[in-house]
């Protein structure tokens, strides 16, 4: 700002700020909305969740202190505790390998330059933004066991028919394919990543001689480790807080084969009124999430290369 | 697309409001009498769950009840089944409850315990109703909770275990069409008789014995007091259902389903693992008997019109090798309406909970439903056994429910039991072990409350 100063013609230029901190205020002004949100909506609830685990707490009354009784009750008198756990893990160890691999192999097929590929590009995002309710009901049908599309193809290609969601040993199997019908996000990331791979790098390689194979597990898997790298971590958190389609298809069911942590916690604080317990679950669900996501950014020093950021 | 009101339906409908208009007359006069009384006025937030081809005629009591109460609006609310319980939660906790909520009898005891829920007791004394002789026993009962009324039934929980039954496939298999299978016996005879299969593969079962459809149900619970069991001792303090009578019907539901059908995941297959599709499989015939309850009847009419007059019902069988056992159901669930702590306006509340729980409401609104009642008196009605000829049969079986002791800890109870049902049946416990591992679970929800 310019001013006048008693008939002198003073020029003064106001001081300005460092433009590390000129960009800190910006990008403060920028994510403000979101963290007006976080502080007034999600930050209360996330540290009075440590609160509630400490006490018995139904929301109707007052929260009783018990100090750790629900942590105890939880690991020595619940085995729906366990069974849940045991579940969820089967849940992500099976659905994460299958579902980032699943959105790298689409994103690589729908890598390329030809004609109509937009379309394509779209087709295999579109059942993301399909609402859950829709999909869940549609899948149910799919995998309906006698007059379920799925079975009809198994019984053409001579193999037995499966009872999908009413077989505890098939309803987590069932739950982890129909979750890979939203690979969309997943893959258009991937794609992102794969677009910013220099094209220099695959042009050097092919005058050494290299073919597509090689390429793709010397030039492309590195290159996309970050990218790789954060949808690992997304995809872990996701799939730890499995819940909408075991709450919507099976309720948990059958004989507590789809009963996931989230839908446990869910369980305990709307159905049972132990709001409580429910938090104390919800505490350990958060600490193991931790626990894994430390692990992955602990193990990206071995395998993810950041040498062109 | 949404069921729509038959002009038989419209009819009912108009004469049920001007029935209720001349009803409101009286009810004017002795609310006149009654100087103690406040005068209404308000709104009443009424939240519930008839929703669909319910909704007009429910819609219809509220216009006649605002007919009699002029100021008085009745604001409703349709909530959908899913989630109601945490629709409440957060209304009643968040301290802007509405006036009327739907909640099931089953889960009253977990609200009425943590001092979510008004009791009547007050409203009832007062206006000198006696709920015992308005109401089946066992309908009231399960209303109450530590000896305090928290609810008004709103639908008959006594007659949520009924027998269905295909009578043509009954006659195709040399039964007789209009008998219904009295005895376990019985009903595995005529469940055999019935079942078909192509190729070695089950095409229609007899009846899953497995399924009790009905929500809160539990297929075992409902063989159970037909075995003359019962879930817990009269306090709800120490589970019975482990004792001679449980591991028997166990063991029965486990070997019907295993020599009728070869095991659990073969009848499955068929009628799913679920209320919904075991009742579909039995509308789309791929059963012949059904454990369904009393709203059948509406849906029926409305919904599954194939079977509309081609079927029969029947009390559920008891086991006629046990010389105590009879056909008894029992009342743990059905919907109830109360008034949540923090109503703005109770008094208003009151007087709508009263005439759609215990009042004309209740009986115009179920009436065009050919379903039963809580309501003794109403039941007795010569036009209702016109519209339902089935309306003896449910009568006898309301007549004969016993409620079960409440606790708050039912609905985790509740769950226990489907898993050990389920356990068994699928062979991966015995009957004898499962019936222990649930009854330690269970006793230990219970002593939470002790």
């Amino acid at each position: 700002m310019n001013w006048i100063d008693g008939g002198d013609t003073a020029r003064v230029t106001p001081r300005r700020l460092p433009l590390k901190t000129r960009e800190a205020v910006w990008g403060f002004a920028f994510i403000l909305p979101w963290l007006l949100g976080f502080v007034l909506f999600s930050l209360g609830p996330i540290v009075g969740v440590f609160y509630f685990s400490l006490t018995e707490y139904s929301v109707f009354d007052v929260p009783r202190w018990v100090g750790l009784a629900n942590y105890a009750r939880m690991l020595r008198e619940d085995e729906l505790f366990w069974q849940s756990s045991y579940n969820t893990l089967y849940y992500v160890a099976l659905r994460v390998p299958l579902h980032v691999g699943l959105g790298f192999l689409l994103a690589l097929l729908l890598h390329r330059n030809l004609r109509g590929i937009g379309w394509f590009r779209t087709a295999f995002y579109l059942p993301a933004v399909m609402p859950i309710v829709a999909t869940a009901v549609i899948w149910m049908w799919l995998f309906q066991p006698n007059v379920g599309v799925v079975n009809y193809l198994l019984e053409l290609l001579g193999l037995p028919k499966i009872l999908w969601l009413t077989s505890d040993l098939w309803a987590k199997p069932a739950i982890v394919l129909i979750s890979l019908w939203h690979v969309g996000p997943i893959m258009v990331i991937f794609l992102a990543g794969l677009n910013d791979i220099p094209d220099h790098l695959y042009e050097a390689a092919s005058i050494d001689g290299a073919g597509r194979f090689r390429r793709l597990l010397y030039i492309t898997i590195p290159m996309m480790t970050p990218v790789l790298f954060f949808n690992l971590i997304m995809d872990v958190i996701n799939s730890f807080q499995v819940f909408a389609f075991a709450f919507i298809m099976t309720q948990g069911g059958p004989l507590n084969s789809t009963l996931f942590t989230a839908l446990y916690i869910y369980q305990n604080a709307f159905q049972y009124f132990e709001m409580g317990y429910a938090s104390a679950l919800s505490v350990v669900l958060f600490l193991v999430i931790l626990g894994f996501t430390v692990i992955i950014v602990k193990s990206q020093a071995r395998w993810v290369h950041y040498e062109r950021l | 697309m949404e069921p729509r009101c038959s002009r038989r339906e419209f009819l009912a409908l108009a004469g049920s409001s001007s029935a209720v208009g001349l009803l409101g007359a009286r009810v004017r006069s002795a609310a006149a009498s009654q100087a103690a009384k406040p005068r209404l006025s308000g709104t009443v937030k009424f939240w519930h769950q008839w929703g669909e081809a319910r909704l007009p005629i429910m819609e219809a009591q509220m216009r006649a009840f605002e007919a009699v109460h002029p100021g008085v609006k009745v604001e409703s609310n349709v909530l959908g089944f899913a989630g109601v319980q945490e629709k409440h939660m957060t209304a009643i906790a968040g301290g802007d409850p509405p006036d009327v909520i739907m909640l099931r009898r089953s889960e009253l005891p977990a609200y009425a315990a943590r001092t979510a829920l008004m009791s009547l007791d007050d409203f009832v004394k007062r206006d000198g109703l006696n709920v015992d002789e308005i109401f089946y026993a066992a309908e009231v009962q399960s209303a109450r909770f530590r000896g305090r009324l928290y609810a008004i039934p709103n639908v008959s929980s006594g007659a949520v275990y009924l027998l269905f039954y295909n009578k043509d496939h009954f006659r195709e298999s040399g039964l007789e069409p209009d008998r219904t299978p009295a005895t376990w016996e019985e009903l595995e005879e005529a469940a055999r008789k019935t079942t078909r299969k192509e190729g070695g593969q089950l095409v229609r079962v007899g009846c899953n014995v497995g399924i009790a459809n009905y929500t809160d149900g539990i297929a075992f619970a409902n063989w159970l007091y037909n075995n003359n069991g019962r879930l817990f001792d009269d306090k709800a303090e120490r589970v019975a259902f482990n004792e001679k009578e449980g591991v028997e019907t166990l063991r029965w539901m486990v070997d019907f389903t295993d020599r009728l059908y070869g095991g659990w995941d073969k009848i499955v297959a068929v009628t799913g693992r679920d209320r919904t599709t075991n009742r579909v499989a039995w509308t789309s015939e791929k059963a012949a008997m059904v454990n369904d309850g009393d709203w059948l009847f509406f849906m029926i009419k409305t919904q599954y019109t194939n079977i509309l007059g081609r079927y029969g019902v029947g009390l559920v069988p008891y086991n006629a090798k046990n010389p105590h056992a009879k056909s008894q159901n029992y009342t743990e669930g059905g919907w109830a309406w109360a008034i949540p702590r923090g109503s703005k306006n109770p008094e208003a509340a009151w007087e709508w909970v009263k005439h759609i729980g215990a009042g004309e409401g209740a009986y115009h609104f179920f009436k065009p439903q050919e379903r039963p009642l809580p309501v003794r008196k109403f039941n007795e009605d010569p036009d209702f056994l016109k519209l339902n000829p089935f309306m003896p049969v449910v009568r006898q079986a309301l007549s004969r429910a016993v409620a079960l002791p409440s606790t708050p800890a039912f609905p985790k109870v509740r769950d226990i039991l489907r898993t050990m049902t389920e356990e068994a049946l699928a062979r991966k416990k015995t009957p004898e072990e499962a019936i222990k591992s649930a009854a330690i679970a269970a006793q230990r929800e219970l002593d939470r409350w002790r």
